[in-house]
């Protein structure tokens, strides 16, 4: 019993070990933080850079990023009174129009094992829904999707509805989806994009380092 | 050279008079609704035709002999006339302040937005929470339909006037992408990596019932079709999303005996329609028996004209690849759009195995005259 078994089995995505591995840490006294950095969060860390290479594909990091799951919410019980830390804060979805998720999915999956608290909005999210969210939310990064090109516009309505509204300053704005690309990013003034989940996390990461 | 001759000299890897084109009848090589009515705007004759939708969720029609004469177009598609049959449990049809919602025989909820929304997209699933055998019992399984058999006419007259048909309508999806149309794509894709006997199982049934669907179709039509499609979508903008593995261990064995079984009925040619890149899995996707991919997604990742003619050209025939309609043909200029279909012609064109489309069917937002400088630069540079 130790992280890296742990580790290991959040790689394999074994859900039911890593239930068992997580409970039997705690019990024995490991710190919860610990468990969930050294031993869950590692895992991912693993899996992350693995699919971006095409060493793992989506039902192996599905089946990671459940388990990872499962071990975090056993981990949060142990942890109840205490604040988890977040290194930032994401709003998430589709754009309007654009009912496609699953790429959508796996980005905010990857985003949260990388350590960062995401909002969800769901899929075809009027320029409004996000305007509303980034002022309940403040989050450091508002990150947009979208499968079709005929939704791809969207993208852009977002960013201007941010400048309308004076928010554009107050949040990172990061796009994603097929046919997007770093080109439509630059023509459209967003401050990233990425081809798939795992460097969208890391985009993430250096965008909120800056 | 007739239309016919045409495509199966260029299916059996021959070099004939021109370049085949299918525009309107291939499985991703059709016309949305939306860009239809500006094709029959640009002809003259938008009130001379009612619109037929041939596949709802993508709002794709099936375009008139009218316009594909125009077009000069060598394929034609089978207007499918199921008969009635008993209505699914699951079937339904609503709409709500903002949406459009149906469910179809596969218990599939689909939602297409009143404001903007040109598509129904998958938004609801019957077996979403099944977590074991038990549970997937409770699926109740749509009937193939039965076909009138007075439709057999269509193709005969197609047959006698010289085109290459197609039946370009999937029972489902294939076998990698029904499961997602009854557990939900992260659910079917979970239970791929963790439960494969539940997906086997699934895939068993799925088989059967396919098998029944083709062997209705072919009741009617009968030494008729030439070319027909499953439906998979193996790759992303990037790569596979399951592994060569899983799709060689798990799915293309279906295909395979599928495919024995058409094959077993006539000469009639297999095409995979899938998107994305899936490169890495051509030589797999040959074994099975598939003689034709459509679309071919040149603006995939490993997915170059060149690539893939160099490596594969041989083996398969590229039914698509023609231009790019994630950017040159919705977003480029007139020019852009005939440098890269003359372009890309150079690389498919030589040896055969290359039948003329865009990479897929042509959407809302593509200008008339990128498809037009497409057909021109096509009908200028298609002769062997």
């Amino acid at each position: 019993m130790s992280y890296t078994e742990l580790c290991a089995e959040v790689v394999n995505g074994n859900e039911s070990k890593v239930i068992e591995l997580t409970k039997s840490l705690l019990e024995a006294g490991y710190d919860p933080l610990e468990i969930m950095n050294k031993g869950l969060i590692a895992g991912m860390d693993i899996v992350g850079p693995r699919f971006k290479n095409g060493e793992m594909f989506v039902p192996e990091v599905l089946l990671s990023a459940r388990a990872l799951h499962s071990g975090i919410n056993i981990v949060k019980e142990a942890l109840v009174g205490t604040d988890i830390p977040c290194i930032g804060k994401i709003v998430l979805g589709t754009v309007k129009s654009d009912l496609h998720d699953i790429g959508k999915n796996l980005v905010g999956m990857m985003m949260e094992s990388a350590g960062f608290k995401v909002i969800d909005l769901g899929v075809d999210v009027p320029e409004e829904t996000f305007i509303e969210a980034v002022k309940e939310h403040k989050p450091d990064i508002l990150a947009l999707s979208a499968l079709l090109t005929t939704t791809m516009p969207n993208m852009k309505s977002v960013i201007d509805a941010l400048k309308e509204n004076g928010l554009r300053d107050k949040v990172k704005v990061i796009i994603g989806g097929a046919p997007v690309s770093q080109n439509f990013a630059d023509e459209i003034g967003a401050d990233g994009y990425a081809p798939e989940a795992a460097s969208a996390a890391a985009l993430c990461k250096q965008l909120i380092a800056e | 050279m007739n239309s016919r001759e045409r495509v199966l000299c260029a299916l059996n890897h021959k070099e004939p008079d021109r370049i085949p084109l299918d525009l309107g009848s291939g499985h991703a090589c059709k016309f949305t609704k939306y860009f239809y009515l500006k094709l029959l705007d640009y002809f003259g004759i938008k009130d001379e035709e009612e619109l037929e939708i041939c596949h709802t969720p993508y709002q794709l029609v099936y375009a008139s002999d009218k316009v594909l004469d125009l077009l000069k177009c060598d394929v034609r598609n089978a207007r499918l006339r199921p008969l009635p049959k008993e209505k699914s449990p699951y079937e339904k049809k609503w709409e709500t302040e903002d949406s459009y919602y149906y469910i179809n025989e596969w218990g599939t909820k689909y939602r297409k937005p009143k404001d903007q929304g040109l598509y129904f997209d998958l938004v609801d699933v019957v077996l979403a929470d099944a977590k074991n055998e038990v549970d997937d019992e409770k699926f109740i399984w749509p009937t193939p339909s039965k076909f009138d058999p007075s439709s057999r006419k269509e193709l005969e007259d197609y047959r006698a006037a010289g085109y290459a048909t197609t039946i370009s309508e999937v029972f489902g999806n294939g076998f990698f992408q029904t499961g997602p149309l009854v557990y939900g794509y992260e659910n079917w894709f979970m239970m791929m990596g963790a439960e494969p006997e539940r997906c086997r199982k699934f895939m068993d049934k799925l088989l059967e019932k396919k098998i029944e669907y083709y062997d209705n179709l072919f009741e009617v039509y009968d030494g008729l079709v030439d070319v027909t499609a499953e439906a998979d979508d193996f790759g992303t903008q990037l790569g596979l999303m399951v592994s060569p593995k899983m799709l060689r261990e798990i799915v293309l064995p279906y295909h395979k005996k599928l495919i024995e079984h058409i094959k077993s009925k006539g000469d009639i040619k297999m095409t995979l329609h899938s998107c994305g890149s899936v490169s890495d899995a051509i030589p797999d996707i040959i074994e099975a028996g598939f003689d034709c991919l459509n679309p071919v997604q040149i603006s995939a990742a490993k997915m170059s004209p060149e690539y893939l003619k160099k490596n594969f050209g041989n083996d398969i025939t590229f039914w698509g690849g023609g231009i790019n309609t994630q950017e040159t043909l919705c977003k480029g200029t007139p020019q852009q759009v005939r440098d890269e279909t003359k372009r890309n012609i150079d690389i498919f064109a030589p040896g055969g195995g290359f039948v003329f489309s865009p990479v897929h069917n042509i959407q809302e937002d593509v200008p008339i005259e990128n498809f037009i400088a497409m057909w021109e630069t096509f009908q200028d540079n298609c002769k062997y």
